[in-house]
């Protein structure tokens, strides 16, 4: 079984036990009531954060760089 | 007067380190931060060194439960820092890093604001310095950014603390959250060293250009300086709520699109030091107990994975992901120390980002700020997005073989890193040894609820799933990417050009003004008779009462000489 296959199936676990025990006891927000709520965050929040960042900026503020290469023996 | 200054054995070592030979000055650099970590481990709460200066009575020395927790993790941060940079030959290096960490301790433990300006204005010397000794043409270019940089904040908070003195007279170090144009002028000071987009560039473009050990030091102290003295004087101020919550994301979307590692972890100093910000905002005991612990465990997990990525270019030469991979194999005890530090900032649980991370979002929660609380989960997983695994895939993964030469860290540095790692997990696992610390006692949270921890694993556990769903997309790219940084960059470049010839030509027709003002001038000296005319008259002759003159002249003085002979004569 691959890492990945491993990943998945812990990351299924976790939803599970998510669901069945992590209830917030004092939600202070109303999102905090939705059980496996990590789940839809990191999900969702990462892919969020790629096409921000990869599709809608990067194509806007990534410059082919002729000025700064790497730096072999700067150190 | 009867308190050792913490200060004091940095800022002597530093003096005395161009008379050392080369080991003394690594042992010097090693043991003057030990000496400081002690003396701020036992200095007494209470106002110590005070004086008059200017008719105002200046406190160099005040220590309180906030001074105590920052004094204390800077002088450990100067100490693993100097392990680190055990290998450094360059004294000017090692004295500007001693300068650096001095300044920072001397602004934590500055009773009023001239005082603390004066250390403010050493730490941004000194650490251009550092910049500069990167000694490549682009760390001259970022230093000389950096410096203009910061000594203009230097000029903005001089103006403020001068508006504090002219208003009121009072010149303790307080707070200042009292609304004026002189407390928001230090606001926006403070705002530039905290890296408060968009007066953060300065930040992403010098640290990835200062030298290995150079950019460990400048990871720890401008910017938890800044935050110390936010705390100290800002503390509740609305403003810096939105601010932090703000920089909170926006460092770890620039992070997502970076290829230099060392840049990619300075976006994520924006992005850290926005929790710290929006804490100091929010104001609340449990808030601000929360930044100041972020404070502390950032000092801690972000030197840490300065210092492995410092190790990976000191051994590589590279720092560009897209020039790395497959390095798990030559340097593996890195990516271990690497790994506690990328995961620390990512808030595992029972490692210190974790605790920390939690202290301010509940204090957010508390304060039923339900967008800063997204915004600041959201800034969670794009940490652990790129911090935790993004780089380590594309530096230690990603390759069967190592894309480049290398081999494993050496030994001080390993030693450095292994010391951070250990306090992340000390405090990580048992937090009261932090909460004791804390400037507002007494600390009863608990971070280890079964909800929050399911909620931060699952959270992590589906960021994972993403990062493998998008890794062509994550894929690092040589380049760079444009800050704001540009809008001031290209404008003072052409300013600059601008101004040089135009300032060439007024320099050249003040020149011509005194060459014609200087010939006149000689003209009318050699025949007074032409003043105002344009040409000499012809028959004036400059050499013609020469002779009567210089005989005039010796008769005079042969007369003086004779009298003085007579006077000495007659008193003998």
């Amino acid at each position: 079984m691959s890492w990945k296959w491993v990943m998945l199936s812990a990351a299924g676990a976790l939803v599970v036990a998510g669901a069945l025990f992590g209830r917030n006891p004092h939600p202070h927000m109303w999102w905090e009531t939705i059980p496996a709520y990590g789940a839809a965050i990191g999900y969702g929040g990462a892919w969020v954060l790629i096409i921000l960042a990869k599709s809608i900026l990067a194509p806007l503020l990534r410059r082919d760089d002729q000025a700064a290469p790497h730096t072999e023996g700067e150190v | 007067m009867n308190a050792v200054s913490p200060v004091l054995p940095m800022l002597v070592a530093a003096l005395l380190l161009p008379t050392l030979p080369a080991n003394g000055r690594r042992l010097a650099c090693v043991a003057a931060p030990l000496a400081s970590l002690y003396l701020a481990f036992v200095l007494p709460e209470g106002a110590w060194w005070s004086l008059s200066f200017l008719g105002y009575e200046v406190e160099l020395l005040r220590c309180d439960r906030l001074s105590r927790i920052f004094a204390l993790t800077f002088a450990l941060a100067a100490v693993v820092a100097n392990l680190y940079g055990w290998y450094r030959e360059r004294c000017g290096e090692q004295i500007a890093a001693l300068l650096y960490a001095s300044g920072a301790m001397a602004v934590v433990y500055a009773g009023d604001l001239l005082s603390m300006l004066v250390a403010w204005e050493i730490m941004a010397v000194a650490s251009a310095v550092l910049v500069f000794k990167g000694q490549s043409a682009a760390a001259i270019a970022a230093g000389q950014r950096y410096l203009l940089m910061h000594l203009a904040a230097g000029g903005v908070m001089l103006l403020g603390v001068a508006g504090v003195l002219a208003d009121d007279g009072a010149i303790g170090f307080g707070r200042l959250a009292s609304g004026g144009w002189a407390t928001y002028a230090i606001l926006a000071a403070l705002c530039v060293n905290a890296a408060v987009p968009p007066l953060h560039a300065w930040l992403s473009d010098a640290y990835p250009e200062a030298s290995v050990s150079g950019s460990v030091f400048l990871s720890a102290f401008t910017t938890k300086a800044a935050v110390y003295c936010l705390a100290r004087g800002f503390a509740g101020e609305e403003l810096l709520i939105w601010a932090g919550a703000g920089m909170a994301l926006y460092g770890v979307v620039f992070a997502t699109m970076e290829d230099d590692m060392r840049r990619l972890l300075s976006y994520h100093i924006v992005s850290q030091v926005g929790y710290m910000v929006c804490g100091i905002g929010i104001g609340s005991a449990l808030a601000l107990n929360g930044a100041v612990a972020h404070a502390v465990c950032n000092l801690l997990y972000k030197t840490l994975l300065f210092m492995a990525v410092g190790a990976v270019i000191y051994r590589t030469g590279r720092r560009r992901l897209s020039e790395l991979g497959g390095i798990r194999a030559t340097m593996p005890l890195t990516l271990l120390l690497y790994m506690v530090g990328g995961l620390a900032i990512s808030g595992l649980p029972l490692l210190n980002g974790f605790v920390s991370k939690s202290l301010v979002l509940s204090g957010a929660a508390d304060a039923h700020l339900a967008g800063v609380v997204l915004l600041l989960n959201l800034a969670s997983v794009g940490t652990f997005l790129s911090v935790g695994l993004k780089l380590p895939f594309f530096a230690w993964w990603n390759a069967a073989e190592p894309a480049v030469d290398g081999d494993e860290a050496p030994p001080s540095m390993l030693v450095a890193m292994a010391i951070l790692a250990l306090l992340c997990v000390v405090t990580g696992v048992y937090p009261r040894a932090l909460y004791d610390l804390l400037p507002l006692q007494p600390v009863s949270y608990d971070p280890f609820t079964e909800y929050h921890v399911f909620e931060v694993l699952l959270a992590m556990a589906f960021c994972g799933i993403v990062f493998w769903q998008a890794l062509v997309r994550l894929t690092p790219h040589a380049g760079r990417t444009l800050d704001f940084d540009e809008i001031y960059r290209r404008p003072s470049r052409w300013l600059a050009t601008g101004a040089s010839v135009r300032l060439d030509g007024v320099a050249n027709w003040l020149g011509n003004c005194i060459g014609a003002w200087r010939t006149a001038v000689v003209s009318w000296a050699k025949d007074p008779t032409s003043f105002g005319d344009d040409e000499q008259k012809g028959w004036y002759d400059e050499n013609a009462k020469r002779p009567p003159v210089g005989a005039l002249l010796t008769l005079i003085l042969a007369t003086l000489v004779a009298l003085a002979a007579v006077m000495f004569a007659a008193r003998a």
